[in-house]
């Protein structure tokens, strides 16, 4: 059954005209609470893939989410405008550190997950592409939680080196080269796990 | 601008091009194997599928409109220690154990020296009249003719018959 986040586009003020849709949402969220499902619409995919990318648990990573958007929610009055995206991830960069904090359970990553949507290629490059995404996963949480909390806030989160910068209290340059050098260590790491 | 620098920008351009469009062409500062490497990266990102997205979104919106009292609390579960009385049960079980198990054995190996230790005569032996007692010691006087008396004869067999040891 699919559920109805619907709340159609939020209505157009004098405030809300010159500003994005997303920041828009929000003003609205927080005058009529239900404009939140659309922000939960728009933004769950990329929250939960952050947060199963940095815990490698389906189950711990439903709840990190749900954990996510619920503070977000209870905290929708303090938004004071700018990215939504960097407002959202600052919750679920905060969220997952506390996590990390706690003692992490070792779960391998495959056991873990078991609702995942599957990938329509032929079978033969799709298992190619499985495994080397199963690798490349591996590879991911070798890295030290900086570095990997830097690479999903990228690549799950899909956030520009600026957001991330602003979230993480650094400048963009900086975001640019740490990401340059996690790749080239990925990089390095597969490179020896195929010889 | 250094080399690494200009890789560092390209390499984040096309992060954020390939997140929008799949197809989209690599910068040519970029070599063929980070190129694969990025769009392996972003080719693993993960879906959830939409009853995950409506389960969460459940307890989302449980979280914000249940009462307080209703909202489901998370305890870390807790290692609750073996109670003592307990452990000091078990020791005496298994002392209890050992005991009838030791004292099992005393009391066969007790069994079977008594058995071996009881004088077993034969029925002929039983019946037989006995010769060999030495009467005169505990009945003085009664050396020569003792044998002559049914009474005390009938006294022997019966004491063989009770497997009263008779000294020698």
């Amino acid at each position: 059954m699919k559920q109805d986040y619907a709340y159609s586009s939020p209505p157009h003020t004098a405030e809300t005209a010159s500003i994005d849709e997303d920041t828009a949402l929000m003003l609205a969220a927080q005058q009529d609470p239900a404009y939140f499902a659309r922000i939960y619409e728009r933004y769950f995919q990329r929250i939960y893939g952050y947060c199963l990318r940095n815990v490698n648990n389906a189950y711990e990573a439903e709840d990190l989410a749900s954990q996510v958007f619920i503070q977000a929610f209870r905290n929708i009055s303090y938004y004071r405008g700018g990215s939504v995206a960097a407002w959202l991830f600052r919750i679920a960069y905060g969220t997952v550190a506390n996590y990390y904090r706690q003692s992490r359970p070792e779960v391998a990553f495959d056991d873990q997950l078991p609702e995942m949507a599957g990938e329509n290629t032929e079978p033969l490059d799709s298992i190619m592409r499985s495994e080397m995404h199963q690798k490349l996963r591996g590879l991911i949480d070798t890295l030290s939680v900086d570095d990997r909390q830097l690479l999903t806030l990228k690549i799950e989160g899909e956030l520009s080196s600026h957001e991330i910068g602003e979230l993480l209290g650094k400048n963009p340059g900086a975001v640019r080269t740490q990401l340059h050098r996690i790749i080239k260590r990925i990089r390095h790491l597969y490179q020896q796990s195929e010889k | 601008m250094q080399d690494s620098e200009y890789q560092s920008r390209a390499l984040d351009q096309y992060f954020d091009a390939l997140l929008r469009d799949p197809d989209t062409n690599p910068p040519h500062e970029l070599d063929a194997e980070t190129v694969a490497l990025v769009r392996a990266l972003v080719e693993g990102t993960t879906k959830a599928e939409e009853r995950v997205k409506d389960r969460v979104w459940s307890r989302v919106l449980f979280a914000t409109y249940a009462p307080p009292e209703l909202e489901p609390t998370y305890s870390p579960p807790t290692i609750i220690p073996l109670p003592r009385k307990q452990r000091t049960d078990v020791a005496f079980l298994v002392a209890a154990v050992f005991a009838v198990v030791f004292l099992s054995g005393l009391f066969i190996r007790y069994t079977d020296t008594a058995k071996d230790s009881l004088p077993v005569y034969t029925l002929e032996e039983r019946l037989a009249p006995v010769r060999s007692l030495p009467i005169e010691r505990f009945m003085p006087g009664m050396q020569q003719d003792w044998r002559r008396k049914p009474a005390l004869q009938e006294a022997v067999v019966l004491s063989r018959y009770s497997l009263v040891r008779m000294p020698e």
